[in-house]
């Protein structure tokens, strides 16, 4: 549902600007109050074969360069499963700041807790996820659609699954062109049951269709006859959901019609309680599926 | 319920039993030329050495209680020839009065201050009463005068900024404010996202906002109250106005259906920006739908001396799309049936039906592979007002009123390109809202007026439906979601929670001297249906609430005091100053991330906290002569404090805005030329900018390191619009048209005030993240309209 109010915002408001000819944007300059550097945990897990990464860093001020967020060496990190088994992350030597565990295909307990431990410094931060269970993708298709004033000619790719039974499952899903993930820091493509938002009922059924279909194309860069599509889905945790819901809002926040702005919750916490430093960003394990085929 | 009804009820039978024995004038005040009721007159006369005053209702209707003997009463409205009638009264005596407009002319003779003008002498206290003609000569944008973007100039009124629905009554929400027009609340005063109001100015007699020392009889909002009459209709004589402006045209007519018995009014407006827009825009956009429209229509029927009865209904709707791609519409409709009673000399009655609704529809998508949203808002309402001049001392107002109302959160249906229909949206909401009133007001001397009143308010919260009960969020983690604990289903009519509270209302006039006054107010109001919005701006998709077994009705308490002055040559200036201080409980706010629309859990994603509001307004007025306009300015704050937000302290509110100043002149040069110019300037509304960004996943994401709100400001608003309006010559074939052209510029120095700033992370290769000024109108705006009376 908010996708479809944010499409109707934006709609509106693109409308409203143009028609009335008198509105304007631009960039202005604005003092900020000064950042305070904080931790950043980028840990999304799952039982993909293969390394798998956790990365590190400090916030930076808005207007720095992007990207530029200091890396954080020299950090322990920890997973353990439910048994309190270690798995150690351990810093590449070639990208600082960056953990590696060299196969996930060790996390394969799917349905239990693992929890995360950063020990950074001084301060010791925990982390605990559930891995969730994902569906399997029963198939992949895909359908040419003419082009119109706004989009090229193009196959718009989709792929049939069903929500796993039982109310509160919820899947990042990705889609990857010729091994390249589409969409990256843009749109979120994350499911509620087979739907996007608590409160419907749309538990077991099939996954409806902006989720299915249009979350899985990007109109800027689409799927041709010969390209490759991938279909991925991650099982997420309830809280992650929220989480990549409300980063989406935010970067996505402004306007006519913006909603005041929030920090974005981590679940990331800092055992010395509430005189430590504070961390930012998110851990959570989860089963992964894919499939792909080429278009022809 | 039944009790409630019965007590609402008896009243109008107790009040049957109200009798006086001393003799009275009573009657109506009416325009000469179209028989309309002059409510803002006031009616004088001396008795016995003893100054007596009365001044009519809403209808007209006044009445005063003399002795036996012969008096010289005095009938005055500021633009109007004042008459003083001798009257002999023996018995009970019925004077119906018309006053006769005056012509503009250039004698300076006829422009005369009132020495004891109403704002002074008057026990209300924080009301702001503006007729059509003022209104009219305000600078307009794109030249169309407006009800709503006027009251804005007013003091403590201001607007989040142009593109924002709805205005800010002394800090509170736009939602606060009980907009009637004849008596029906309109939920969505806004036309074209709030560019302009629902109320065509052409039907509008005059405007009355109440900031503070409410009356009982007007409940259910908690910041003040829009009473908005449109005309009755000429019922002497055909007439008509209408104008024809960049962004639409208007055409009004009026006149009798039966000479003196029975007058008509319609009136209607339809934009063409997309018509006009069409060229300019480039093909993707050429078939874009981009309108609004709307009728008034009124017709009233006198059925004795002392019964007439008034129908009048507004409906527009406002439409919005690209045709197969999407489509969006939404507007109101009101219908009141109002009938006036004269029961005695001393006892007026007016009873109302009222249907009123606002719906809104939207559509993506066509044919088979489409989806359809509806909400609405409906209530009927029935009312009685009595108005009882019980003696020269002592006037008592006193009714009831009962609301039936039925929200439609949303429903929608989306159909699957395989034709299959799929249901969803969220069942209705019922509630009824009940209140009786009364007030009195009693002049202790001439000098000490006290009114006292005080409304119950009784709400029930009704089935069919399903209430849910939520669990607590930790202390230290309530900016989340509450916790589901169990869900209950009701019958229809079955009551899921009810309210009463009752409302108490007090105010107080001092005479200083025959030019000044102080006067002192407090009022409580409650509110029980609330708008759910957590934008910059309300959207016209924003969902009303009842208020239930989870939301609280909403509280404020009021207390004001002012002093008012009539002063210089021949008393034209009318000088006040207020300040007023509102504590306010149980204010609406969102947990980060809420999801407002089709939220079945919505009630568990609402935060609650309290609030306070205060200020000082200092207005200075003149108006007549040549030279009229007037200067406002507003020292004020808003803040409340939500816990779970800001750190739990308090933060200002998106429409505090500490500095607010207007200045509105106009000048008449001569019969043919005038120029208007106002000049507005307001603090920047509060604003939350991120500190820092950090990177997850591929995702730039903005943070704030304080988990602040609203702790900076965005640059302050100021503008300068003028207009000059020149009466063109009449024609000799029809002596009767009256026309004229206006021209005008809106923002003149070309100012891009903004709206809001907001922050993004471009993807168009840039390297640094961005602040994005965003102003609504961000150049000047000239127009000419034409307009036409006859």
């Amino acid at each position: 549902m908010k996708t479809y109010s944010n499409t109707i915002k934006y709609s509106l408001f693109s409308l409203v600007v143009v028609l009335l000819a008198t509105s304007c944007e631009d960039p202005i300059e604005v003092d900020l109050r000064e950042d305070r550097q904080e931790l950043v945990v980028d840990a999304v897990i799952t039982n993909k074969p293969g390394p798998q990464e956790i990365k590190l860093s400090r916030t930076i001020g808005y207007f720095e360069r992007r990207g530029s967020n200091p890396p954080v060496s020299g950090a322990t990190v920890v997973l353990f499963d439910a048994d309190t088994f270690p798995y150690f992350f351990t810093e590449s030597a070639t990208k600082p700041g960056t953990y590696v565990y060299p196969d996930g295909a060790d996390f394969d307990r799917v349905g239990e807790q693992y929890g995360l431990t950063i020990i950074s410094g001084s301060d010791t931060f925990l982390s605990i996820s559930t891995m969730n269970p994902v569906p399997d993708f029963d198939t992949l298709q895909w359908t040419f659609e003419p082009g119109n004033n706004f989009v090229d000619d193009r196959y718009e790719v989709e792929f049939l699954a069903n929500d796993l039974l039982g109310i509160g499952n919820t899947y990042l899903f990705r889609s990857y062109k010729n091994d390249t993930l589409l969409n990256i820091g843009e749109s979120i493509n994350i499911a509620f049951d087979a739907a996007f938002s608590p409160g419907a009922e749309y538990d077991g059924i099939e996954f409806i269709v902006p989720i299915r279909r249009i979350g899985m194309n990007d109109f800027d860069n689409p799927f041709q006859l010969g390209d490759k599509f991938e279909a991925e889905v991650i099982g997420i945790t309830n809280e992650f959901y929220l989480f990549l819901n409300l980063a989406e809002e935010q970067i996505n926040n402004g306007g006519l019609f913006a909603t005041p702005p929030a920090n974005v919750p981590s679940n990331i916490v800092n055992i010395k309680g509430s005189d430590g430093a504070r961390a930012n960003g998110f851990f959570v394990i989860g089963e992964r599926k894919s499939r792909s085929a080429v278009i022809q | 319920m039944k009790i409630r009804l019965f007590l609402s009820f008896s009243l109008i039978f107790i009040s049957q039993a109200l009798f006086s024995q001393s003799l009275t004038v009573s009657g109506t005040v009416k325009d000469s030329a179209s028989g309309e009721a002059l409510s803002n007159a006031i009616v004088t006369t001396t008795a016995g050495g003893q100054f007596i005053d009365a001044y009519p209702n809403e209808y007209g209707f006044y009445s005063m209680t003399v002795p036996k003997g012969t008096y010289k009463i005095r009938f005055s409205l500021p633009g109007y020839t004042t008459k003083i009638i001798t009257q002999e009264v023996a018995a009970n005596t019925t004077l119906n009065v018309e006053l006769v407009k005056k012509i503009k002319t250039l004698k300076k003779a006829v422009v005369k201050g009132n020495k004891d003008g109403e704002g002074v002498t008057k026990t209300e206290m924080s009301v702001n009463k503006l007729s059509i003609g003022q209104i009219k000569k305000i600078p307009a944008l794109l030249g169309e005068v407006d009800v709503v973007r006027s009251i804005q100039l007013l003091p403590g009124v201001s607007t989040v900024g142009e593109g924002a629905s709805g205005f800010n009554v002394r800090g509170g929400n736009i939602d606060q404010n009980l907009v009637l027009l004849d008596e029906a609340p309109v939920f969505n005063s806004s036309h074209l996202f709030g560019f302009f109001s629902v109320f065509n100015p052409d039907a509008v007699r005059n405007v009355t906002l109440v900031k503070g020392g409410i009356p009982a009889a007007y409940g259910g909002r908690l910041s003040s109250v829009l009473d908005v009459r449109s005309k009755e209709g000429n019922i002497k004589d055909f007439s008509g106005a209408g104008g024809v402006g960049a962004i639409f045209s208007r055409f009004m007519i009026e006149g009798p259906l039966k000479k003196n018995k029975s007058s008509f009014l319609l009136a209607g407006r339809r934009s063409y920006i997309d018509v006009l827009a069409k060229p300019f825009l480039n093909e993707d956009l050429q078939d874009a739908i981009f309108n609004f429209w709307d009728v008034t229509a009124k017709v009233n029927y006198v059925f004795s001396p002392l019964d007439r009865v008034f129908v009048s209904s507004y409906f527009g709707r406002d439409r919005f799309g690209f045709p197969g791609a999407f489509g969006f519409d939404w507007g109101s409709q009101t219908l009141t049936a109002r009938w006036n009673h004269t029961f005695n000399t001393k006892l007026f009655a007016n009873t109302t039906a009222v249907y009123s609704k606002y719906d809104y529809r939207l559509e993506f998508g066509s044919g088979t592979d489409r989806f359809d949203w509806n909400s609405d808002i409906t209530n009927y309402s029935a009312k009685i007002d009595f108005n009882w001049f019980a003696t020269n001392k002592q006037k008592i107002d006193f009714g009831a009123i009962a609301t039936y109302y039925d929200f439609r959160p949303g429903e929608a249906v989306a159909t699957l390109p395989n034709g299959t229909e799929f249901e969803f949206g969220l069942p209705n909401k019922f509630a009824f809202e009940s209140g009786i009133f009364i007030d009195d007001e009693f002049k202790v001397n001439r000098n000490i007026t006290l009114k006292g009143g005080l409304r119950l308010s009784f709400f029930d919260y009704l089935g069919k439906g399903t209430a849910y009960y939520y669990g607590t969020n930790p202390e230290d983690n309530l900016n989340q979601p509450l916790p589901f604990d169990s869900s209950q289903t009701f019958e229809s009519l079955e009551t899921i929670a009810s309210y009463f509270n009752p409302e108490p209302r007090f105010s107080a006039k001092f005479q200083l001297d025959s030019t000044s006054s102080f006067k002192l107010s407090y009022n409580r109001m409650v509110q029980y249906i609330h708008l759910i919005s957590n934008t910059t701006a309300s959207v016209p998709l924003d969902v009303w609430t009842p208020t239930t077994n989870n939301i609280l009705p909403e509280i404020a308490d009021q207390v004001a005091i002012g002093y008012f002055k009539n002063f210089g040559k021949k008393y034209l200036f009318e000088f006040s100053i207020e300040t007023y201080y509102k504590w306010l409980q149980n204010q609406i706010n969102y947990v980060d991330g809420a999801n407002l629309l089709l939220n079945e859990f919505l009630e568990g994603e609402l935060l609650y906290g309290s609030g306070r509001a205060y200020g000082a307004e200092f207005y200075l007025k003149k108006a007549s002569g040549n030279f009229t306009g007037w200067l406002s300015y507003t020292l004020a704050r808003t803040e409340i404090i939500i816990p779970g937000l800001n750190n739990g302290d308090y933060f200002p509110t998106r429409f505090d805005r500490p500095h607010n100043l207007s200045l509105v002149a106009s000048y008449e040069f001569n019969t043919k030329w005038s120029v208007s110019a106002t000049f507005t300037y307001q603090s920047g509304t509060p604003a939350t900018f991120p500190t820092s960004q950090y990177n997850f996943q591929g995702l730039n994401i903005p943070h704030n390191a304080f988990s602040s709100r609203n702790d900076v400001r965005i640059p302050d608003y100021h503008r300068l619009d003028v207009s000059a309006t020149h009466q063109l010559k009449k024609w000799k074939k029809w002596k009767k048209w009256d026309h004229e052209i206006v021209f005008g510029a809106y923002n003149v120095y070309n100012r891009r005030n903004p709206f809001s700033i907001y922050f993004q992370s471009p993807n168009d290769g840039a390297i640094t993240n961005q602040a994005i000024r965003f102003s609504v109108i961000g150049s000047i705006v000239p127009s000419i309209t034409y307009n036409f009376k006859f």
